[in-house]
């Protein structure tokens, strides 16, 4: 099977790429694979993620993939791990299994391991690699979406820690994790700049209440809850950085869960395209295969089109993140270019299949069901917009 | 035009289109006077990175380095000077 590529834009890898460390982590998630797509399609209509499944998730390394050496970890670069990623997707039946990987990653070992503390790092940054410790993050309240920063959780300083009340909703992993980075505000007199803090709250502290399990449309085995915060005494320790910085983590922390969560899309995409050409190959109407029927092919070909064009997207925005730049612009454009087109595809998908496209025991419908959620979470597409717009001069 | 000069002209040409860059005084809280908001930081340190080539690591998100044109002045020079 040839291996998808995602090469930064220059057409070359940056020099630190470790082309054979992708190939040996690619070549091993194969061993996997089995054990990542079995029964997928139960735990779906469950909205549950099995533990085997999940299991194995950590027991192939990939919760370790972002974890500095030191702490047990592989520290992938943004290139390799897209690359990585990118590939998990295009075996993994399931997105709702690397959307939870993608989560554990970007919520809370990549702030720990960029921002925390020495004594926070060794708190956590081991567990969080063996997978042992799952993490989450919560910054969505019932009134603040897309405001994000008109959240009203309050952190309030006091001798030897915080006070945290709030609420938070649609907390993906919620009923997983074992830590929850949650964002709330800590200065009331400041605003999204320097007003808010990162906290990595143990979810077994007392106050701390997770919800039932909330269904949803798609993405039904990445399971989600809302959270309530009832005067949590959180520990001074739990502070991610610095005080007031939770802009800057924030900012920081949705660059990569653009970067994980895409980058498996790609990956789905790729895997989509496989199969529905192979369908258009071997389904005969009218005395031959669709696929040599014009309104087939030229689906197909624009189903192609779309998945290059998504790929190019996240090519560039890695090649920014490696640059060492803001790369907002980039990241933003890739975000709105890949869910996008993940969608119009997945429709495409299920057209070409007619109604067995349309039945879930096929999986088919599923890629539609996930995509969607993309154009709204870690920033929806309108709000990806405005970051543009903005970014482009207007 | 100097490099602050050229970040002065950016931001009034972008948040405050009303203020002559001339007017704008160096030491004016920007984020309290609402001249920039948090968006308005990460297209002030996009024009940073891509026009004038600095580099702003993700630990330099903070308001307080961007709440004057003396302070982003203080920023650069920093910067400046450690490159030299």
């Amino acid at each position: 099977m040839t291996r998808s590529l995602t090469l930064p834009a220059t057409g070359a890898p940056p020099a630190s790429f470790r082309a054979d460390l992708v190939a040996e982590l690619c070549q091993g998630l194969d061993r996997w694979q089995g054990v990542f797509n079995s029964n997928w399609q139960e735990d779906d209509r469950a909205g549950v993620l099995s533990q085997n499944r999940w299991q194995a998730v950590c027991e192939a390394g990939l919760t370790a993939l972002t974890i500095p050496e030191a702490y047990g970890g592989l520290a992938l670069t943004a290139a390799e791990l897209a690359q990585v990623l990118e590939y998990l997707g295009s075996i993994c039946e399931d997105s709702g299994l690397g959307f939870t990987l993608a989560t554990h990653l970007c919520s809370t070992c990549i702030p720990v391991a960029r921002f925390g503390s020495d004594a926070l790092k060794a708190a956590l940054l081991p567990a969080l690699a063996a997978g042992d410790c799952v993490g989450a993050h919560a910054i969505t309240e019932p009134d603040s979406g897309s405001d994000a920063f008109a959240m009203r959780s309050r952190a309030v300083p006091g001798p030897g820690g915080y006070t945290l009340s709030g609420e938070k909703c649609y907390i993906s992993s919620a009923p997983l994790a074992d830590v929850i980075v949650v964002y709330a505000r800590t200065h009331p007199d400041k605003g999204a700049l320097g007003g808010f803090s990162a906290l990595a709250v143990d979810r077994h502290l007392p106050g701390v209440t997770v919800g039932q399990p909330r269904s949803k449309m798609g993405l039904r085995t990445a399971p989600m809850a809302d959270l309530h915060f009832d005067a949590v005494a959180v520990p001074d320790g739990a502070l991610i950085g610095r005080e007031g910085q939770g802009f800057s983590i924030l900012d920081y922390v949705m660059k990569w869960e653009i970067l994980c969560v895409f980058a498996l899309q790609v990956g789905e995409m790729r895997r989509q395209l496989r199969r529905s050409i192979d369908w258009a190959k071997g389904r005969q109407q009218f005395g031959q295969a669709i696929g040599n029927y014009q309104a087939v092919s030229h689906r197909i070909a624009d189903m192609h089109m779309r998945l290059e064009g998504a790929a190019n997207w996240l090519s560039r925005a890695v090649a920014a993140m490696e640059g060492g730049g803001r790369a907002s612009l980039e990241i933003a454009s890739a975000k709105l270019a890949i869910s996008e087109a993940h969608v119009a595809n997945s429709l495409d998908a299920i057209m070409l299949h007619g109604g067995a496209g349309y039945m879930s025991e096929t999986g088919i419908e599923a890629g539609l069901r996930n995509a969607v959620g993309g154009l709204i979470y870690s920033g929806t597409s309108d709000i990806q917009r405005n970051r543009i717009a903005a970014m482009i001069g207007l | 035009m100097t490099q602050i000069a050229r970040i002065r002209a950016f931001i009034c040409a972008e948040f405050a289109p009303d203020i002559q860059p001339q007017d704008l005084p160096a030491d004016l809280d920007l984020i309290q006077s609402g001249i920039i908001d948090s968006l308005g930081v990460l297209k002030l340190v996009a024009f940073l990175e891509d026009d004038c080539g600095i580099a702003i690591a993700p630990e330099e998100l903070d308001a307080e380095l961007y709440q004057s044109l003396d302070a982003i002045a203080a920023l650069i020079d920093g910067k400046t000077a450690n490159a030299a």
